[in-house]
C-alpha cells in the first residue's frame, strides 16, 4: 500500500478518488477539533456553525436587484459575472497582444519595455487609481481582475509563440505557405498549450484580486459579504463567504481544465 | 500500519499547530503597570487620548502606555480585544455593545464623546428625500454612524434599500476625497472628515447626528473582560488620566486644536469646524446605552437595516447593560 501511495502522478491512472474524500474529511476533523480546542466561537467557528451559516446565508435575501438568488448565490452570480467580464478582456487583450509580441521581433523591443515596467506592479496597488478612474462598483473590479489576469496571460502566449519550431515554419516556407498561413497554421497552434496554461493562472489570478477588489468600493459580491459579516463580528458567516470563494475558484479551474482538454483534443489524446 | 502513523502524526502536528494559533489568545497578560490601548484611525473623537499622552497624564498616574493601532475600524479593535492584543480601546459604543452582544467578554467603563458625526452630502442635494438611489459610503456596518444613518433614514421613511449604500468600503479618510471627485454622492462619518468636506467647499452637513439623537452616546473606553479584575488600579489609573484630558480639552480648547491637528495632520480650520460637532464627556448613562441597543435590534426588525443585534443576541437587555456597562472607575 506504502508503494501504491508514492507512485508519481504521471504512471497513476487508477482511482484517487478515495484519497481525495479522506483528505477533506481528514481535514474537516482537523478543523473541528482546532475550533472546539480553541473555543473561541467569535474568533475560530468550527465547520458545523459554518454549515449552519451557510444554509442562512442561501435563504437570506439577495443584494439589491437579485434578492430571488438568496443572500449567498446573489453575491457569489455577481462575482462570477465580475470575473467572466474581467477575464474575457484580459484572454482577448492578452492573447492578441502576447501573439503581436511573440511573433515580430520590432513589436517586442517596442513594448516590452513598458510591460516589463508595469507587470511588477502588484494589482492591487492599483485600487485607489481604478476607484478614481472607474468610480465604485462593477467597473473598478473588472479594471482589476483584466490587470491581474492580463499579465500571465501575455507572458505565457509570448513564450508559446516564441518557442514555435524554426523545423516547422521552414518547412511551412517550404511548401508555400504565406506569412499570416504560418502564424495562424503554425504559430498560434505551436503555442496554444501555453497559451491555455496563461488562462489557467490567469484566472486564477483574476478570482484573487476580484475577492480584494470587493472589499474596496463595492456593495455586492463575495468580497463585500466577507466584509460586510466580519464588521458584524459573525465569523461562521465570515468563513462561509471564504468557503464560497475556495468553491467558486476550484469550480472555475476544473472547467477551464475540461475546455483545455477539449480545445487540445491531441494533447489529451 | 505506515500509514496510519503517517497520517496520525500529521493530524496531531497540524492540530498542535492551529490549536497553537487559537491560544494565542490566551497568552500571559503584560506587566500592572504596562496597558496596551487601542484607538481607530484618523477619530477626533478619541482626541483625549492624545492630550492624556501629549500632557504626560498617563506617566503621571504611573502608567506605561503602550499604544496600539490604529484601527481602521471598531470591530478590528473589538477583535483585537478578544484576542488579547490590547487591554483597553477608545472605541465607538456601537462596536462595543455589538462584541458584548457576540459574547466577547468586556466592560465599557466611561464615556469618551458625545455626538461629533454628521451627513455630508453635494451641493446639490437639499434634503433627506434626495438621496433616494444616491450613492452614500458609511463605516463599517457595525459602526454607530451606520446605526445613525439607519436611524435618520427610518425617520423618514426611508430604508437603506432605497440608496446606493456602500458600508465600510469606502475608508473615512477617503470620503472627502470620493464625494469632491463625485464618485459618491454623500457619506455618513466622523469628525473631522465631516469638516474636511466643508472646509474644502465641495461638501455640505445635511444632517448632524445631534439632530437624529440629541446628546447620544458615540466614543468610550472598554476593558478586556478580565483585565478589570485583575488589574483594577490601572484601569483607575487610566481612566483619572482620560479624566484629566477631558478636563484640559474644556480649559484650554486653543492648545487641544493644535495637539489635534498635530496628530491628524489636518488644516486648523478643519479641526476648527471639526470641534463645534462633538462634545467630550466622560460620563457614561446606562439609559442612553440601552435606548442605542434598543434602536439597533428595532432597526433590523423594521428591515430599515440588515439585523445586527437581534432580540434573541440580547434577551433581557436591562441585564445585558448592567453587566457590560461598569461605572465604578467614573467615581474613583
Amino acid at each position: 500500500m506504502l508503494k501504491r501511495l508514492w507512485i508519481p502522478n504521471t504512471f497513476r491512472g487508477e482511482d484517487t478518488r478515495p484519497l481525495r474524500l479522506i483528505s477533506i474529511v481528514l481535514f474537516l476533523l482537523i478543523w473541528e477539533g482546532a475550533a472546539l480546542l480553541a473555543n473561541l466561537p467569535q474568533l475560530f467557528p468550527t465547520p458545523v456553525a459554518v454549515v449552519i451559516a451557510l444554509e442562512q446565508l442561501l435563504i437570506a435575501p439577495g443584494p439589491p436587484g437579485m434578492a430571488w438568488a438568496g443572500e449567498l448565490m446573489g453575491n457569489t452570480l455577481i462575482s462570477l459575472w465580475r470575473v467572466m467580464v474581467g477575464f474575457a478582456l484580459a484572454a482577448v487583450t492578452g492573447v492578441l497582444l502576447g501573439i503581436i509580441i511573440g511573433w515580430w521581433r520590432n513589436a517586442r523591443d517596442l513594448l516590452e519595455p513598458v510591460i516589463e515596467i508595469l507587470r511588477p506592479i502588484p494589482p492591487l496597488a492599483w485600487i485607489p487609481l481604478a476607484m478614481l478612474w472607474f468610480g465604485l462598483g462593477f467597473k473598478p473590479a473588472v479594471f482589476l481582475i483584466w490587470l491581474g489576469a492580463f499579465f500571465p496571460i501575455l507572458l505565457n502566449t509570448v513564450l508559446g509563440m516564441e518557442n514555435t519550431p524554426h523545423k516547422l515554419i521552414e518547412v511551412s516556407r517550404t511548401l508555400g505557405a504565406g506569412p499570416w498561413q504560418i502564424l495562424f497554421k503554425v504559430g498560434v497552434p505551436s503555442a496554444a498549450p501555453s497559451i491555455m496554461a496563461g488562462l489557467r493562472i490567469g484566472i486564477g489570478i483574476g478570482w484573487m484580486c476580484l475577492v480584494a477588489a470587493e472589499l474596496t468600493g463595492s456593495n455586492s459580491g463575495l468580497g463585500y459579504m466577507i466584509m460586510y459579516y466580519y464588521s458584524t463580528m459573525e465569523a461562521s458567516k465570515t468563513v462561509a463567504g471564504m468557503l464560497m470563494i475556495g468553491i467558486a475558484g476550484y469550480l472555475m479551474f476544473i472547467g477551464l481544465k475540461k475546455l483545455e482538454d477539449r480545445i487540445l483534443f491531441w494533447k489529451a489524446a | 500500519m505506515k500509514i496510519i502513523f503517517k497520517l496520525l502524526t500529521t493530524f496531531i502536528l497540524v492540530s498542535l499547530l492551529l490549536t497553537s494559533i487559537g491560544s494565542l489568545a490566551g497568552c500571559a497578560p503584560v506587566a500592572p503597570s504596562t496597558v496596551r490601548i487601542g484607538y481607530l484611525l484618523g477619530d477626533l473623537h478619541q482626541l483625549p487620548f492624545f492630550v492624556a499622552q501629549d500632557k504626560g497624564f498617563f506617566t503621571e498616574e504611573g502608567l506605561n502606555v503602550e499604544v496600539v493601532g490604529p484601527f481602521e475600524a471598531g470591530p478590528a479593535e473589538m477583535d483585537a480585544l478578544a484576542a488579547n492584543q490590547i487591554d483597553m480601546g477608545y472605541v465607538g459604543v456601537a462596536p462595543a455593545v455589538l462584541a458584548a452582544a457576540r459574547k466577547i467578554p468586556l466592560s465599557i467603563v466611561s464615556g469618551v464623546n458625545l455626538e461629533g458625526s454628521g451627513l455630508v452630502t453635494a451641493l446639490d442635494i437639499n434634503n433627506i428625500a434626495e438621496l433616494k438611489s444616491k450613492k452614500i459610503a458609511t463605516p463599517a456596518p457595525g459602526s454607530i454612524q451606520y446605526v445613525m444613518f439607519g436611524m435618520l433614514l427610518g425617520g423618514n421613511n426611508f430604508g437603506y434599500n432605497d440608496i446606493e449604500l456602500y458600508p465600510g468600503t469606502v475608508k473615512p479618510p477617503d470620503m472627502p476625497q470620493s464625494l469632491q471627485t463625485g464618485r459618491i454622492d454623500g457619506y455618513f462619518v466622523w469628525e473631522p472628515f465631516v469638516a474636511k468636506s466643508v472646509v474644502g467647499g465641495y461638501g455640505k452637513v445635511l444632517a448632524e447626528s445631534k439632530d437624529i439623537w440629541p446628546g447620544h452616546p458615540c466614543c468610550v473606553i472598554v476593558t478586556a473582560g478580565d483585565f478589570g479584575r485583575s488589574h483594577d488600579s490601572t484601569v483607575a489609573s487610566v481612566i483619572r488620566a482620560h479624566r484629566k484630558a477631558i478636563d484640559f480639552i474644556a480649559a484650554n480648547p486653543a492648545e487641544a486644536k493644535s495637539i489635534a491637528a498635530k496628530w491628524t495632520k489636518l488644516d486648523p480650520a478643519v479641526i476648527d469646524n471639526a470641534f463645534q460637532r462633538v462634545k467630550y464627556t466622560y460620563s457614561l448613562n446606562k439609559d442612553d446605552i440601552k435606548k442605542f441597543v434598543s434602536e439597533i435590534i428595532s432597526l433590523g426588525e423594521k428591515g430599515i437595516i440588515k439585523p445586527i443585534i437581534t432580540a434573541g443576541d440580547v434577551p433581557d437587555l436591562d441585564t445585558f447593560v448592567e453587566k457590560v456597562v461598569d461605572t465604578k472607575y467614573l467615581q474613583r
